[in-house]
């Protein structure tokens, strides 16, 4: 027989009931112990005691009113000492707990929210689930790296396409590929001497007389507070190029 | 007319004092002893002439608890039965048998009860001298005429027990 009680907060067993017969010649002596262990020492918590010395084999039944915690009643057994065979044995035990004694048992207990507090606490089911930031998501920051790379390209391009422009307007202007042979015509050089000489186209430059006096600053600023671009610094601190000229600082 | 009223009303009170004054004590006895049936029995037919209780016979037999809360003041008697309490019309004669036995006992002294027992003509009598439970098995049988088949239909038998104080 092992230990059968539910292992129930404030489990109280009420009373044994037992059934078994007893095999035996009339004139002999044996001792029926029908026993539940002390889980917490040595010994029984619960011990019947049935004499048949010099009596009979029979069929006992009988209900032993008892009061004991369930949590100390350990392993049962029923042995007989002496002569005596035992068989059809069977150990019913009546308990009782109360569902409260515990209250995360029923959300109508008192209490239960506090003990459901303690035990999710226990269990760390309060703790923070382990979620990345998306903006430290390496494919995210690929991404971002990605899109400001294409930006920085973009800018470089337009600055590119504009230098050339005005190189190109400043070669065309020095350039003299392509010029040879109006250099070399005598009347193209003559057009241009003359054009060279008109004094007026030139003097418009030289003739210009500036007042003098004091400038005042035009422009006035409305907003009290300037506020920083966010996206821009963002933008900085994912430019491989700026984080490079930052660091050139230190080197 | 008002000396009369109070002449009467002396008479009656004389007359109420004169008389002797019955009072009745009253008081229950609530028996110790008590008989509650646990299984009720079952006739098992495993020949056309006999009827039995017997389990191997395809019976069930009737299980009786007597419970005594106080020890040695009473005796039960239970009887078998000796005649059908309702049956077809049975034109021959039946013969009963019966046996009484302890079944189980709250306690193992009373486990001596089965060889103190007396029995007589269909009854058993017990001396319940230990307080607790005892539970008895009654075994009936009952023959029709001389290998003569019952006839078919309900039988009824009934088994008396009845606690009798010491």
């Amino acid at each position: 027989m092992t230990n059968v009680i539910p292992q129930a907060l404030g489990l109280n067993v009420n009373g044994v009931y037992h059934r078994y017969t007893i095999e035996k010649d009339p004139t002999t002596d044996s001792v029926v112990r029908i026993c539940n262990e002390n889980p917490n020492g040595n010994g029984c918590t619960y011990l019947l005691v049935d004499d048949w010395s010099q009596q009979p084999g029979s069929t006992k039944i009988g209900y032993d009113p008892v009061s004991i915690l369930g949590e100390s009643l350990g392993k049962g057994s029923i042995t007989v000492t002496g002569d005596g065979t035992i068989t059809d044995s069977i150990i019913h035990y009546d308990y009782v707990y109360n569902t409260c004694d515990d209250p995360i048992n029923d959300p109508r207990c008192p209490n239960y929210e506090s003990a459901l507090l303690a035990f999710l606490i226990e269990n760390g089911l309060l703790d923070d689930p382990d979620v990345k930031d998306p903006y430290l998501d390496e494919y995210v920051q690929l991404q971002l790296d990605k899109q400001a790379e294409q930006e920085e390209d973009n800018a470089n391009e337009e600055e590119v396409v504009e230098e050339e422009k005005e190189e190109e307007t400043l070669q065309e202007q020095l350039a003299v590929g392509g010029a040879t042979e109006k250099i070399a015509s005598i009347a193209e050089q003559n057009a241009m001497m003359i054009a060279l000489s008109q004094a007026p186209k030139l003097n418009s430059y030289y003739a210009q007389d500036i007042q003098g006096g004091e400038y005042k600053d035009t422009i006035t600023l409305k907003d009290n507070e300037i506020v920083d671009n966010k996206r821009a610094l963002r933008s900085f601190s994912n430019d491989t190029k700026h984080r490079e000229i930052v660091r050139s600082q230190y080197k | 007319m008002k000396k009369f009223l109070a002449t009467t009303a002396l008479v009656i009170m004389g007359a109420s004092a004169a008389y002797a004054n019955n009072t009745n004590i009253q008081g229950n006895v609530q028996s110790r002893c008590s008989i509650v049936t646990e299984t009720s029995g079952v006739y098992g037919n495993p020949t056309a002439d006999t009827l039995t209780t017997v389990a191997t016979d395809g019976g069930v037999l009737p299980i009786i608890r007597v419970d005594v809360i106080q020890a040695d003041s009473y005796k039960v008697k239970i009887s078998w039965p000796d005649s059908f309490s309702s049956s077809p019309t049975l034109t021959d004669s039946v013969v009963w048998d019966g046996e009484i036995e302890v079944s189980a006992v709250s306690d193992a002294n009373m486990s001596s009860y089965e060889t103190d027992k007396v029995e007589y003509n269909n009854h058993t009598e017990y001396d319940l001298t230990l307080s607790g439970s005892t539970w008895f098995k009654v075994t009936s049988t009952a023959e029709y005429g001389v290998d003569k088949s019952f006839p078919g239909g309900v039988y009824t038998a009934i088994v008396t027990s009845e606690c009798i104080p010491k």
